[in-house]
């Protein structure tokens, strides 16, 4: 299920957009996309746009992840925003709580040295994007926002 | 959906018994699944020769690049290598960002995939992908 439309205020509506979509991982391809896209027209070139729509995509497997069998996890509100000259995609979820930005910084000697068993998503999220923000909201569910200069 | 995933993997002979692997389209977190499994099951059957035709694979996601990284660690540790060829520019520049290149024999194409992998001496792969095509590769 996934509701779309534009939200923000009145005299910038095309520069923001809110989505709520159920966390599932089958989504992921199609959101991607979207993702791909509005970056594109955000002014973001065809090969940065493309690592935006990495960095959302390992995002929202995170939040599926840590929503799985909690219903409380199941929707996910989607928000992006060009400001300025600053893409921002702020995903907020209703799932077990995890901060990305606690996961240790992965060191990819060792990892690519054993069997590997994940922490790949978290790394390249923080490669491609300029800045990540993580706080808890209201309800007690985890809010990712992460910003990227237009490039 | 526009984006869509799909793959072979076949048995080819080169200068040895090869799986030969072609992909294409998007590999991210919902598409990676039936290659990923196939890939572990040949693992389990002690396949650890592969070359792998990437020049369709226009995405990879981390989901993705666990599955050619894995291909590698345990191909590595029996003895065997992996190859990656004509990488297309997705995937190219993913590898590149995450420092991965190093991981994986990488060609530029076919021919010298074929005349250079699982060569004992004198193989000539493209060690460094930020450099042009048209760059003379460095020796092994």
């Amino acid at each position: 299920m996934m509701k779309s439309g534009l939200g923000g205020p009145d005299d910038n509506l095309s520069r923001k957009m809110r989505m709520e979509v159920t966390a599932d991982n089958g989504l992921v391809t199609m959101l991607g996309l979207f993702v791909r896209a509005y970056a594109a027209w955000g002014g973001f070139s065809p090969s940065q746009a493309k690592l935006v729509e990495l960095a959302f995509e390992e995002a929202f497997v995170n939040v599926v992840k840590h929503a799985h069998g909690d219903p409380r996890g199941n929707l996910v509100v989607l928000d992006f925003c060009f400001e300025e000259d600053t893409f921002s995609i702020r995903i907020e979820d209703g799932g077990r709580l995890f901060n990305p930005l606690e996961h240790p910084d992965l060191d990819i000697k060792k990892y690519l040295a054993s069997e590997k068993t994940g922490g790949l998503g978290v790394h390249m999220m923080k490669k491609i994007m300029d800045r990540l923000e993580y706080s808890v909201s209201a309800q007690g569910g985890n809010i990712l926002t992460m910003f990227k200069k237009v490039c | 959906m526009a984006a869509d995933f799909s793959y072979k993997i076949e048995d080819q002979q080169w200068k040895v018994p090869i799986k030969h692997v072609w992909a294409c389209g998007h590999l991210d977190s919902a598409t990676n699944v039936e290659l990923r499994a196939e890939v572990e099951a040949e693992i389990k059957k002690k396949s650890f020769v592969w070359a792998c035709n990437l020049s369709e694979l226009e995405y990879m996601s981390s989901a993705g690049i666990s599955i050619f990284l894995n291909m590698a660690y345990f191909s590595r540790k029996a003895g065997g290598s992996v190859c990656l060829y004509s990488l297309s520019e997705g995937v190219r520049q993913v590898l590149n960002m995450m420092e991965l290149t190093s991981q994986f024999e990488i060609y530029k194409n076919l021919e010298e995939a074929q005349d250079n992998f699982m060569q004992p001496k004198g193989s000539a792969p493209e060690t460094n992908l930020a450099k042009p095509s048209f760059s003379k590769p460095k020796l092994k």
